[in-house]
């Protein structure tokens, strides 16, 4: 059996510091140490679990969940990510389709994607010479209604199996959850931060109760996160996988003038070697 | 509920960074591609949240619209701050 060998969260956007120096700071500080983490648990392959912002996807065809299935990627270049290329793992990402479809999943493949800030941003802070394996696996949130958390909850532990029942045994697998915290993008409330839903979100993810934040109803996670604050459910995915094992909140920022909660989390399965 | 000629219209707007571009360079021209009206015109030349939003158009293709239509994407870019600081 294959090893999960870290799973972490994180937001997935910086802006311009000015003006908010030190907390832009701070965000940078814990994101650079979420890419310390993961290369410390010495992965084969890396798994981000995020979402388009209709760079790749459209309306025109809406998948709930899309899988990247190409040997190699090329960024989109969105908010100045540099478009150096970096490897994919097809093998992985078939046979995870594979593995999906008979455990009631049916997923996406995707052969031609350009990876937006969603992947691009959170990969650049694990593997910014670009060596590392990396299989996107995109949660659709700009759907309506967008896969429910306990939809992705569930993905998350068929993830989980397929490491731990197909994989090699020598094959060490992160995961990486991108996006949040509460946000509104396109509407009259953008620009607002709910703290306080942020911290609860951290502190039942510490508790190890993901199933309790799993069994929120997407509208709820909707009216209380944002349109933007339902990459939580990409976190949600990311803690099914690590088997709802509780672990640290890294840093939380409301950074206003981004208009976005940030946030950095470790699930802290035992046998993981990152510390 | 946004009309289909709108949707594929935004689509086509946002469908690479190139077509992005030759809309920031010639919008009139991908109008008339996509058969817009004088008043949906108007809307997309100088956009608000609200306009937007009458038309039927995603909330992210809102928000990247007016980015797009104001030359908020023209500064140095969000990443630019941070590129020669990362590791690994």
């Amino acid at each position: 059996m294959g090893q999960i060998a870290a799973v972490l969260a994180t937001s997935h956007v910086l802006f311009p510091p000015q003006g908010v120096e030190a907390a832009a700071e701070r965000v940078f500080e814990g994101m650079l140490g979420i890419g310390r983490r993961i290369r410390a648990a010495e992965p084969d392959v890396l798994v981000i679990v995020t979402s388009d912002h209709l760079m790749n996807l459209n309306l025109n065809l809406q998948p709930p969940f899309v899988i990247g299935v190409a040997d190699s990627y090329i960024p989109y270049g969105d908010m100045g990510v540099p478009t150096d290329p970096f490897p994919g793992h097809r093998a992985f990402a078939e046979g995870f389709v594979g593995f999906a479809s008979d455990t009631g999943f049916d997923l996406a493949r995707a052969d031609e994607i350009r990876p937006d800030h969603g992947v691009a941003i959170p990969h650049l802070f694990v593997d910014r010479a670009g060596h590392l394996p990396t299989v996107p696996l995109l949660v659709n949130v700009t759907m309506d209604a967008p896969p429910a958390p306990k939809r992705c909850w569930q993905l998350g532990k068929v993830l989980r199996r397929y490491v731990q029942e197909i994989r090699p045994a020598t094959e060490r697998v992160a995961v990486l959850a991108a996006g949040g915290l509460s946000h509104w993008v396109g509407v009259k409330e953008q620009g607002q931060i709910n703290e306080v839903f942020d911290r609860i979100v951290l502190d039942l993810l510490a508790r190890g109760q993901v199933e309790t934040l799993a069994s929120m109803k997407g509208e709820v996670l909707l009216k209380e996160a944002g349109n933007g604050g339902v990459e939580i459910c990409n976190w949600i995915l990311a803690g099914g996988t690590a088997g709802d094992c509780g672990g640290e909140a890294l840093f939380y920022e409301p950074i206003g003038a981004w208009m976005t909660g940030l946030g950095g989390f470790a699930f802290h399965e035992k046998g993981h070697r990152a510390s | 509920m946004t009309s289909r000629r709108i949707r594929r219209f935004v689509s086509a707007v946002f469908a690479n960074p190139e077509a992005t571009a030759a809309f920031r360079a010639d919008p009139e021209a991908v109008f008339s591609r996509f058969e817009l009206d004088d008043a949906e015109r108007a809307c997309f030349l100088a956009p608000t949240m609200d306009a937007l939003a009458c038309l039927g158009v995603h909330p992210l293709y809102r928000f990247r619209l007016l980015m797009v239509v104001k030359g908020a994407s023209s500064g140095p870019s969000p990443m630019s701050y941070y590129l020669g600081r990362l590791e690994g």
